[in-house]
Formats: structure tokens, C-alpha cells, sequence
């Protein structure tokens, strides 16, 4: 039941992009492949995981003065790690993310995550939690992947799909390049922020009219 | 504020976190010695492959090179094929342009490969396609963008990192010249 709610947290109630609106940095910038996205996402939901789960064992031998200290440490090692292990064994991707793995570092989420749930929660719901904060941001920058690979360059699954050029659905010339660039992150995360606070906004209204009509 | 009753003393913050630093120290030393090997062969093989491309060789000497373009940052004899050229050239748009040129013996350009780049996915970056690199094989002299009066096809909405790649070939055809 718990982990249930844990789950829809983490994917729509409290998505950590759409509603917790943490780590657009990155959100912004690598959403311009499928592949960037996926590789992103994968790798914040890996250290995001490790880093709850050790931040849940030490949550009591943390003093509460040094604790961000402490968090920033254990993030900061498991982030480099992954970096590293990404350079030695997918090279592409590694060259592809650039910058923004090492700056999964100061990534809101998962320092978000290390304050406001690892440390209060035990071991197994602080490493669910990772899990499924990692899965809703990466659904997230997947949908924006997707969006702007399509409006911005025409194609679908860049750097993955048909020798990494992607499936191409529009003509070369069409799509509107824009959607690559800075802008394009932009438009498209606010969209995308839109249409979920919509649906979010919904049920909870039919909710209230079944409680009035009970 | 509330004090608590047991306020932990700087001793206890001090330990706490140097404990914590030791631990994730030995940890990515751990990780360091495994992964360095695999990083150094793929950084390898990406250099080797790209001087491949660009001017086929059975070996690949490393050349001193001693003129004052400092764009060039290595030179190797390809046999006696000519020069490839590692050149990261000033004036791209976005971090460190690096690109391996390929220059033979009669100072023609017959390979042009991109090794690092930071340029924009989708616009800067389509500079690694054929279609772009291909216009330098055969070329000689100095290159220009068409924008600019030359013979090359800048990229669309890429015209900075198109100069910066055409102004990375002059330097090593200048370079290829003065070695001969």
C-alpha cells in the first residue's frame, strides 16, 4: 500500500520535475535525444538510490549541524563514480551528457530527496523512493526528449535508433531547430508542466464532489 | 530554537565527517584503478580511429611540431603518406573543438574526423556528418565558408563552428607546408 503510494508519488503526485520542479538545469539542457534522456535518467535514478540508501543508514550518526556536508559527500561520490564508470564503458553517452553529469552533484533532486525523505525514512522506503523519484524523472525528460527530438530535428530515437541517426518522421528542412536549442526547453517544459498540473488538478475535484455527495 | 539535550561536540562533527570523506575517498580511489585502464584504451582507440579515417597508415610516428600555431596540439608521420594533424581550433561556439586532419605529401586535405566536441546537438554538432566533412577531402591552400567567399558549405545555423573547423584545416595545411 505504501509502496504504492510511494510509486504514484514519485511519478505524479510528487514528480520531481513537473510538481517538485527540481532539476531543471539538466532537465533543460541534455532533453534534445532519447538517448541523452534515457542515459540522464538512468544515471540520476543509480545515484539517487545509492545516495538515499546511505543517507538512510547514517541518518542517525549524521549530527544535524553538518548534514548537508555529510550529503553533498556521499552525493558527490557516487556521482563521480558513475561519471567514471560511464567514460570507461559507454563512451558515447558519456561524451554526449558532458558537463551534466558531474553536475548531477548540485542536482536539486537528489539533495532534495537526501533532506527531505532519506533522512527521516528507513532504508528500504529511502531506496524505493530513489527508485521511483529516479523513474518519474526520467519518464519526464524521456516525454521532453522525445517532443523536442521530433518538433526540433524530426526524428525519434536519436542516438539510439538507425545507427544512432535516429527514424526520421519529418522531412529535413520542416522541423523548427529552435526546438534544440535553450528555447526549445523551455516551451516544451512549461507545456509539459501545463498539461500535468491539468490532470493533476482534475481528479482531485471529482474527489471532492463524491466526498460532498457521500 | 530549543537547545537539545545532547548538542554534539565539534570533536563528534569533526569525525563524523572526515570519517565519511575517507570512506567515499577510498571508494572512488577503488573505482579510479578500475575504471582508468578502460577510460585511457577508449581515449586511445577514438584518437587511433580517427587518424585512420583520415589518412590510412601502417604507422603513426609522433612528430615534434615546433612552428607558433598554437591551435595544433599534436602532429604524427603517417608513413610516408603525410601528416595527421590534432588541431583545436580557436572560435568554435561552445567548449573545446578538437579535430583530426589528415594533410598528404602534395598538401591536400584527405580526411577530416572530429575527435571532441561541445557544439550544439542538432546544429554545431551535425559538423562530425559526412556530408560537412567530405568537402575538405582534396582541397588545398587556405579554405574559406562560402559566406565568407570560399568553396566550403557552412552548416545550417552553424556558421561559427563551420569557420572554426575550416580555420582548424588552414592551420594544419600551414602546418603540413612548413614540414614539407
Amino acid at each position: 500500500m505504501n509502496v504504492k503510494k510511494q510509486l504514484m508519488d514519485g511519478l505524479i503526485h510528487q514528480n520531481p520535475v513537473t510538481v517538485q520542479l527540481l532539476g531543471m538545469c539538466s532537465v533543460l539542457a541534455i532533453t534534445t535525444t532519447l538517448f541523452n534522456g534515457i542515459g540522464m535518467g538512468m544515471s540520476v535514478l543509480v545515484i539517487l538510490t545509492c545516495a538515499n540508501i546511505v543517507i538512510a543508514l547514517l541518518r542517525k550518526i549524521i549530527p544535524s549541524k553538518i548534514r548537508i556536508a555529510c550529503y553533498i559527500v556521499v552525493i558527490a561520490g557516487f556521482v563521480t563514480v558513475v561519471d567514471l564508470i560511464l567514460k570507461a564503458f559507454l563512451p558515447a553517452l558519456s561524451e554526449s551528457l558532458g558537463l551534466f553529469i558531474p553536475l548531477i552533484v548540485v542536482n536539486c533532486i537528489i539533495l532534495g530527496r537526501a533532506e527531505s525523505f532519506a533522512s527521516k525514512n528507513g532504508i528500504a522506503a529511502s531506496a524505493l523512493d530513489g527508485i521511483f523519484q529516479g523513474l518519474g524523472y526520467t519518464i519526464v525528460l524521456i516525454i521532453m526528449c522525445v517532443i523536442r527530438e521530433f518538433l526540433g530535428n524530426g526524428t525519434f530515437g536519436g542516438g539510439i535508433l538507425n545507427g544512432g541517426e535516429g527514424v526520421r518522421i519529418l522531412p529535413e528542412g520542416i522541423p523548427a531547430l529552435g526546438m534544440i536549442l535553450p528555447v526549445g526547453g523551455f516551451l516544451t517544459l512549461a507545456v509539459v508542466i501545463a498539461v500535468m498540473q491539468h490532470f493533476l488538478s482534475r481528479p482531485k475535484k471529482s474527489e471532492q464532489k463524491e466526498e460532498v455527495a457521500k | 530554537m530549543t537547545e537539545t539535550k545532547k548538542e554534539p561536540g565539534m570533536a563528534q562533527l569533526v569525525i563524523v565527517l572526515l570519517v565519511i570523506s575517507a570512506v567515499v575517498a577510498l571508494l572512488l580511489g577503488i573505482v579510479n584503478m578500475i575504471t582508468e585502464p578502460a577510460i585511457r584504451a577508449n581515449e586511445k582507440a577514438k584518437n587511433d580511429a580517427a587518424m585512420a579515417a583520415v589518412l590510412p597508415a601502417d604507422s603513426y610516428t609522433p612528430v615534434e611540431y615546433t612552428g607558433s600555431d598554437t591551435t595544433i596540439n599534436a602532429v604524427y608521420q603517417a608513413g610516408d603518406a603525410g601528416y595527421v594533424f590534432q588541431v583545436s581550433p580557436s572560435g568554435s561556439f561552445s567548449g573545446t573543438l578538437t579535430i583530426m586532419v589528415g594533410v598528404d605529401s602534395a598538401g591536400t586535405v584527405t580526411g577530416v574526423e572530429i575527435v571532441k566536441t561541445a557544439e550544439t546537438s542538432g546544429l554545431g554538432a551535425n559538423a562530425s556528418k559526412p556530408a560537412f566533412r567530405d568537402q575538405f577531402v582534396g582541397q588545398s591552400g587556405t579554405l574559406a565558408v562560402a559566406k565568407d567567399g570560399g568553396s566550403i558549405d557552412a552548416l545550417t545555423g552553424a556558421t561559427i563552428t563551420s569557420r572554426a573547423v575550416t580555420s582548424g584545416v588552414n592551420s594544419a595545411l600551414a602546418a603540413a607546408a612548413e614540414l614539407g
